[in-house]
This record gives structure tokens, sequence and C-alpha cells, in this order.
């Protein structure tokens, strides 16, 4: 059905996009929504998308590449999205790059609560976002976040593992933060 | 199970927490969109480059099309050139105005049937410098040059289409805004003369937000309406 979509859609039915903008929308604002944190910032990731996605299609040449490159295009907007926000707004702290290797090795599942995470997801880049979404949430391979990231296979490797050690070290420092206010109260 | 492992399990079921319904209006704004931008006839598609090509065909398509103008220009001068000049310039197509024998009509000379292609450099008030490669297929373009937005900052041009006005009756005014980064443009003129194209490349990575102007003056052989004119912007 969503292959039909794309292809009349490529052709100029804008029915055809409308059904096919509704079909798709729920999973690329997930995605928005989880790289940028903010419901109005994936909100205009999505918009920008989807104007992507009408301006371009006839350029597609494969329709099953379709889920692919809309990957593509929602993680592009939703890092324009943050960007521009982070301009706008306060600058984000990013935490240096190196993990407590001293930690025990099953301590993050007592301590990494959803604030945890949710206050360490935010302290690290909108890029470390992206991948780690593109990984845990939509589920992509290695090969897959390269090809949606357009990207070598070895640099995605990379930059995972170079995300998931900036999340960990967010929420040590998080996790520190907090113990030095209770010392302090 | 390792540190990492156990991270990973709680970010995933973390992720999974969240909203999966998009909203409803960045979804209507984007078909009224598609309905205010209906889809118009692209003569030169089939050579833009397909967006989830790999990166290597990607990279090399712009020079074989720019090898294939260049070798049917190169025939389309050769052509016409056989027997009576050789001195046509490159850039120029073949036309009424840059024809040195007196004796040949401008409505007798046939419109080359190959694309002429002319360069031109954009004035612009700040930023990087900005090109616009004009492909005609027409055999119409007389010349294409660049005109001079006038403010130095902000824009006057609607950000998400290309505005046409005439400056006289066989001359053309387009123009358009964009960010800094976007430096080289197309413009395929179709075989009609009044369908044209103009690609304004993605313009990622840090840039100033702040669009600028862009004006292409064109001038044609034979009275242009700009009314008559439809131009279509894409990324």
């Amino acid at each position: 059905m969503q292959r039909e979509l794309v292809v009349r859609a490529a052709r100029g039915e804008t029915e055809a996009f409308d059904a096919l903008a509704r079909l798709v929308s729920g999973r690329l604002f997930a995605i928005a929504y989880r790289i940028a944190r903010d419901h109005y910032l994936a909100e205009d990731a999505l918009q920008g998308a989807l104007v992507t996605i009408w301006n371009e299609l006839p350029r597609l040449r494969d329709p099953d590449r379709f889920d692919a490159w809309t990957y593509r295009l929602i993680v592009r907007a939703s890092l324009a999205e943050a960007r521009r926000e982070r301009r706008g707004g306060q600058a984000i702290q990013l935490l240096p790059d190196d993990a407590d290797a001293s930690r025990a090795p099953d301590q993050f599942g007592a301590v990494a609560d959803r604030d945890q995470l949710e206050r360490g997801f935010r302290r690290i880049s909108a890029d470390q976002r992206a991948i780690l979404v593109l990984q845990h949430f939509a589920g992509l391979s290695l090969a897959e976040i390269a090809d949606v990231l357009g990207i070598p296979v070895g640099t995605a490797g990379s930059r995972l593992h170079y995300a998931t050690r900036a999340l960990r070290a967010a929420i040590e420092a998080d996790d520190r933060s907090v113990a030095g206010e209770g010392r302090l109260a | 199970m390792t540190a990492t492992n156990e991270l990973d399990r709680l970010l995933g079921e973390w992720l999974e927490e969240g909203p999966r319904r998009a909203p409803d209006r960045p979804i209507e704004l984007a078909v009224e969109h598609a309905r205010s931008h209906p889809r118009r006839r692209d003569p030169f598609g089939f050579l833009r480059p397909d967006p989830m090509a790999p990166r290597a065909i990607g990279f090399g398509a712009r020079p074989v099309l720019v090898l294939a103008i260049l070798g049917l220009l190169l025939a389309a001068v050769v052509a016409v050139g056989v027997g009576s000049r050789g001195d046509a310039p490159i850039v120029q197509p073949v036309g009424p105005s840059v024809s040195p024998t007196p004796s040949s009509e401008p409505s007798a000379s046939p419109p080359p049937s190959l694309p002429a292609v002319f360069p031109v450099d954009l004035d612009v008030p700040v930023g990087q410098p900005q090109t616009v490669e004009v492909i005609d297929a027409s055999g119409l373009l007389v010349e294409a040059t660049s005109g001079s937005p006038t403010g130095e900052s902000g824009t006057t041009f609607p950000f998400d289409e290309v505005a046409v006005a005439n400056l006289d009756a066989t001359t053309l005014q387009l123009g358009w805004s964009g960010f800094p980064c976007a430096t080289d443009h197309t413009l395929a003129v179709g075989a009609n003369g009044r369908s044209m194209t103009l690609t304004r490349p993605d313009c990622t990575g840090d840039t100033d937000p702040l669009a600028v102007d862009r004006i292409l003056v064109l001038r044609f052989a034979t009275p242009v309406d700009a009314a008559d004119v439809d131009v279509v912007l894409q990324p």
C-alpha cells in the first residue's frame, strides 16, 4: 500500500501524498520528538520533512528506499531544529567524553532512572541523540544507520560507541551532582 | 550483564515511552503546501541525482552531467559551424543576436536542438560567492546575467518560490532568496522557454541563518510575458 502511494505521490497526486503523509507521520514524529526532546521542535521538523518529501519525491528512483530516505530527512530536520533552538536558547553544556571505568558492571540498573536518562539524554549532542534513537528506538541495524546517515558502516559504529559513552558520562555527572547536593543539604 | 548492555536496555525501554502519534497540524500544512505547489513536469528531472544514491555515484553524477552537456554543446557548435564559421562562443547559444552574418535572418535561424549553458556569477550583498548554471533547452535565451540585490541583509523575495517580473518585453527578472551557504544553483529552461526549474542546493552545516536575495536576469530572442512563465523552485 505504501509503495503504491509513494509511486502515485511521486507522479504529483496530492490525494496520494495526503494519505502517505498520514501513514508515515507517526513514525517520523516519534523519531523527531525523541531527538529534539521537544514537542514543538518535533512538529516543525515533521512539517519540514513532509514538505521536502513532496518536493523531492520524483528524484527518488526506487520507491522501496522510501523508508530509509524519510529516516534521513527527519533526522536532518530534527538536527536542524535542535541547532536552531540552541542558537536561540541557552547553550547546552557538553560533557567530556570519558565514562568512569571504575563503575561496577551492573550499577546502571540501580541508579539510571528515567529522570536521569532524560537529563543525561538532553546533555549529549543532538547528533549523538539521533544515532541512539535510530538504534534503540527505530531498531535499525548498524548498516541501516550508516545508510540513513550516508556514512560508512565503520563510522556509524564509531559514532554509536561515542554516543553511548557520552550518555553514560552524562548520567554519571548527573549522579555526582545529585550526590553533591545531598551532602550540602 | 555489562554496564553497556544494561544502559542499552534501559535506554530502549525509556525511548519506547513518549508520543507515537503525530499532531494533525504539520500534516495539514504539508498537504496544503502540496496542493498549492502542484508538481510540474520537469524536463530535466531524469538528470537530477537520486537522493539515496550511493555517495560515490552522487558525487560522480555531476561531472558526468557537465561532460555530457559540454559534449552536446561541442557537437552543436560543430554542426552549426561547418562551412560557415568556426568561432562560435562556447557559452553563448547559437541565436540571432550573436550571428556575425548580416544576411542571416533571426527567424530563419533554427533554434539549437541541444541545451546551451550559461554560467552566471551572482551578485550577492554578503556571504559566499553564488553561481547559477542556466541550461537552456529552448534556444530562445540570448543572455543570462546577474541582477543587483539591494539590501545587505534580509530578503525581499519569498523563501519558497521564485518571483518573476518583466524588465522589458524580452527580459525577465527572477528573484529568490536563500541561505548564504546555498551557493551553486541550476536553472533549467524547458523547450518552450516558459517552464523553468530552479534548483537551490541543500544547505547543511553551520551558516548565517539570515537569508539573502539573488536576482537573475534572462534576455530572450523573442518577447516573453512573466505571467506565462512558470518557475518551480526545488532543493
